[in-house]
């Protein structure tokens, strides 16, 4: 865990960071993951949708 | 469709590259009140609309819930405090790789933002080594 300590060398190289920085402590749950994709998610199956980069696997169309 | 393009900011008319770490609203599972966090994600893939110009983009999460071992060889864990510092993080983070929680979002202001100070919501982006731990975790994991 790299959290900081006292003495210890400035994460952020000396960068004063956002709250919103520190604030991803949690997990996402498939429940939520199916809604955001359902309200929010893109489908790429549409024929307008071009993949322009990638590596290997995609979330499939 | 121009309107729309003028509508969102700057950065929405350059697409994020592949490895980018970008600061995107991803639902948590237990959210705190008020509007979701925007919390780091990697981009895992890009799309351009044809029609529109616009783009969009597969991430995956990150979050500060480490699980080291049980998810150690199947999440890009990041905990190297050189390497959190190179990537533009903060804090030691694991991205979340398995394709069930990956989601594919247009890249635009309701779904991406820019931390405070920041012109993009692009935070950084995987160093090299880690690029390749990606390809070396997606082959292993074949697609899963």
């Amino acid at each position: 865990m790299a959290q900081k300590t006292k003495g210890a060398a400035a994460n952020g190289a000396g960068n004063k960071l956002p709250p919103e920085a520190f604030e991803y402590n949690d997990d996402v749950s498939t429940d939520t993951v199916e809604q955001i994709r359902a309200e929010r998610g893109v489908d790429v199956s549409e024929k307008k949708w071009k993949l322009i980069d990638a590596l290997g696997q995609v979330v499939p169309a | 469709m121009l309107w729309g393009k003028l509508s969102q900011p700057k950065w929405t008319l350059s697409p994020p590259n592949l490895f980018d770490i970008v600061a995107g609203y991803y639902p948590e599972s237990k959210p705190k009140a008020g509007t979701p966090a925007h919390r780091p994600c990697l981009i895992t893939a890009v799309y351009q609309d044809t029609e529109g110009g616009t783009y969009a983009c597969e991430v995956a999460f990150g979050t500060k819930s480490l699980k080291s071992h049980q998810r150690a060889g199947l999440d890009i864990i990041i905990a190297n405090s050189t390497d959190i510092d190179a990537m533009g993080l903060h804090m030691a983070t694991r991205f979340d790789l398995d394709m069930r929680n990956r989601v594919v979002m247009e890249w635009k202001n309701d779904n991406f933002q820019p931390w405070k100070g920041y012109n993009s919501p692009r935070i950084g982006a995987l160093t090299l080594e880690y690029q390749k731990e990606y390809a070396w975790i997606m082959a292993k994991r074949g697609g899963v």
